[in-house]
């Protein structure tokens, strides 16, 4: 690919290999895929809102819940870059369970 | 349950869980008030009652906590009615001083066109006559002062106002009084009072108590 | 300290309620949605009673003067601290300096903006709810402005974050028509009185609320509720909830600034705690009234008290609250 060294495509979908969030997702080398587990268990909450993979979000920003009876226990962007898939709302989880599939960002990439 | 004010047996009913309105049978006067008075002290002293409110021949009784047997609270509030003395007006007197009519009094003409007599009469019936202050409520230290005139009884307006001015002097069927504060009102607004009812500051905020007597005094009837 | 950078003039200090003197005319005011206060006490490990900011729903923007731990219940206003967004129903903490923005609420109406150690000014008669007509309480009796320092008080509460499931998924309460907020009601004294097309009207209607509602009371636009013969009602008090229908005119029900007493027929009240769905639920929203037992009325109290238990015990277990 001959992208521009700030543009990170992005294949959504079916393919050959599909990671556990059901993506397989190319890269040109401009961010990496990583994985947020949950610390603990507890029941995984999406946001009202969830974050789309267009949207940038910071580190420390708040992408998900894990719950425990009423409260809502936040989970971390732990890096600037995207969220691309989350676990489903509701599901039950332990400590390391995927909860999101992300993608870092390059440094400097989110102004 | 039919609505006319010759009821014979007091009738209680609970307003949501937090509250229970006690309205006693018979006319609306002072004897019966007195009685309301009485209730009031008593009931004030149950365990788990925040206050008592009287209203004019009726009692709010307010509760800390929902009743969880309300039937058992309707028998205890029958036989403290029952038990009930009328309590003596140990009250002052105050002199109102009120403009009459113009712009503060926007319905001094329709009372007069309704009720059938002129406005100076309108004015002589209200202000020939002493009232008791009935009750505290409404808005803060708003008295309700009882018994106007009959023959100043019409029903309240259909659209209550926005907004009266602070010491507006209204009559509403039976009752009377002076707004402590700029409010709304259903009431008809006939005349204006300086007086002051309220002040949050003042040691003690509220001027007027249950049994106090208030005379109107008309300082001016403008066209 | 908390200072107010905008708007002017919707915001209001408010507690759990001003109780006591009814019966001199001072009505209970206190904030639109009690759960949402309570809820966000909780959090914060404050007094059931701590003071807090009543936001009605416009975009508000507050500075933190000092490292404050504070909590955002009520409305969803997509809130931002310093430019990281906020989920609702949260707890989290603010560096001096730093802007708290609210947008305009997208569900609900009110939010409570809570801070640990509660709004610190002084008590009126018992309480730090503002009553805006008598112009005491809160705030110096008003509205917030731009340029209004709030005081904040003594709090050890650290830089927790956490949030509580929203009341709504907690305390569900379906109802027949899709979009109207049902709330549970219990005929008041004179719902008899009313004629039988009135009756029927109030439980069938689907109520819009009218722009001319305020923290007062909301009227409600739909059928006239006609009385089966007119009655002279004699002034009683009254307390939130209260559905009132004057004669040939439109529900009106008394919410948390209601006037004290009244002499409107009275059809039903909507049960305590059912009131801050009906504060969440915007001008132009519609109300569906259900009718209930006193016994169902006692059940939704226990049941939203053992929702609040059920908050504060988890934040126990999970280290959180008071000790956070």
């Amino acid at each position: 690919m001959s992208a521009a060294p700030d543009t990170i495509r992005i294949a959504l979908g079916a393919a050959p290999a599909t990671d556990a969030f059901g993506l397989a997702v190319r890269l040109d080398g401009a961010a990496v895929l990583e994985t947020v587990q949950a610390e603990g268990p507890g029941l995984f909450r999406a946001l009202e809102t969830p974050f789309t993979p267009a949207a940038p979000v910071r580190a420390g920003w708040v992408i998900g819940f894990l719950a425990r009876g009423p409260v809502r226990l936040p989970v971390l962007m732990p890096c600037d870059g995207w969220v691309l898939a989350a676990a489903p709302d509701g599901a039950r989880v332990g400590h390391g369970t995927p909860l999101f599939r992300i993608l870092r960002a390059r440094e400097g990439i989110i102004p | 349950m039919r609505r006319d004010r010759a009821r014979t047996e007091p009738h209680i009913s609970p307003m949501g869980l937090g509250a229970m309105l006690f309205e006693a049978p018979g006319a609306f006067d002072l004897a019966n008030q007195r009685r309301i008075w009485a209730l009031a002290e008593a009931v004030e002293r149950w365990p788990g009652v925040v206050e008592a409110a009287p209203g004019m021949t009726n009692l709010l009784v307010l509760f800390r906590a929902p009743p969880r047997d309300p039937a058992r609270i309707e028998e205890a509030l029958l036989a403290a009615w029952a038990a009930a003395e009328p309590r003596p007006t140990e009250g002052r007197l105050f002199e109102i001083p009120v403009t009459y009519g113009g712009e503060d009094g926007p319905d001094l003409d329709h009372m007069a066109g309704e009720t059938g007599l002129t406005r100076e009469e309108v004015v002589a019936l209200h202000t020939g006559r002493d009232y008791t202050v009935f009750a505290l409520g409404s808005h803060p230290g708003y008295g309700y002062l009882g018994v106007v005139d009959p023959r100043l009884f019409i029903p309240r307006r259909q659209v209550p106002r926005l907004s009266v001015p602070e010491g507006s002097v209204s009559i509403g069927g039976w009752q009377t009084g002076a707004s402590a504060s700029a409010g709304p009102s259903g009431w008809h607004t006939i005349g204006r009072t300086r007086q002051v009812f309220f002040d949050p500051k003042a040691a003690e905020p509220v001027l007027l108590k249950p049994g106090d007597t208030i005379r109107f005094i008309a300082e001016a009837l403008l066209p | 300290m908390i200072e107010i950078l905008s708007p002017s003039g919707h915001a209001s200090v408010q507690d759990a309620g001003r109780f006591g003197h009814r019966h001199v005319g001072i009505g209970s005011n206190g904030a639109m949605d009690g759960l949402a206060l309570k809820t966000a006490n909780l959090m914060l490990g404050n007094a059931a009673e701590a003071a807090a900011i009543e936001v009605p729903g416009v975009p508000m923007r507050v500075r933190f003067l000092a490292d404050t731990a504070f909590a955002l219940t009520g409305a969803d206003t997509g809130a931002t601290l310093d430019g990281r967004p906020l989920p609702r129903n949260w707890r989290d903490f603010a560096r001096a300096g730093e802007e708290l923005l609210l947008g305009h609420a997208r569900q609900g109406v009110y939010a409570i903006l809570a801070v640990a150690g509660g709004i610190a000014v002084p008590p009126v008669l018992g309480s730090r709810a503002t009553h805006l007509r008598g112009v005491f309480g809160g705030f110096e009796g008003r509205l917030l402005q731009p340029g209004d320092r709030l005081p904040v008080g003594e709090s050890t509460a650290g830089p927790g974050a956490f949030g509580v499931v929203p009341p709504e998924k907690a305390l569900p309460l379906g109802g027949d028509a899709a979009e109207a907020t049902t709330v549970r009601v219990l005929p008041a004294a004179e719902y008899e009185a009313f004629s039988d097309e009135a009756r029927r009207a109030l439980w069938a209607t689907s109520w819009r609320i009218s722009g001319q509602s305020n923290r007062a009371g909301y009227r409600l636009m739909g059928p006239v509720l006609t009385l089966a013969e007119p009655i002279e009602m004699r002034s009683h008090g009254l307390v939130p909830g209260v559905i009132q229908g004057p004669a040939g005119g439109q529900p009106i029900i008394q919410l948390a600034d209601a006037y004290t007493a009244g002499g409107y027929p009275k059809i039903g009240v909507v049960i305590e705690p059912d009131l801050w769905r009906i504060a969440q639920t915007p001008l132009g929203g519609a109300l569906a009234f259900r009718r209930c037992t006193y016994d169902e009325a006692l059940a939704a109290h226990d049941a939203l008290e053992s929702h609040l238990a059920r908050i504060r015990i988890w934040l126990a277990t999970c280290g959180l609250g008071a000790a956070a």
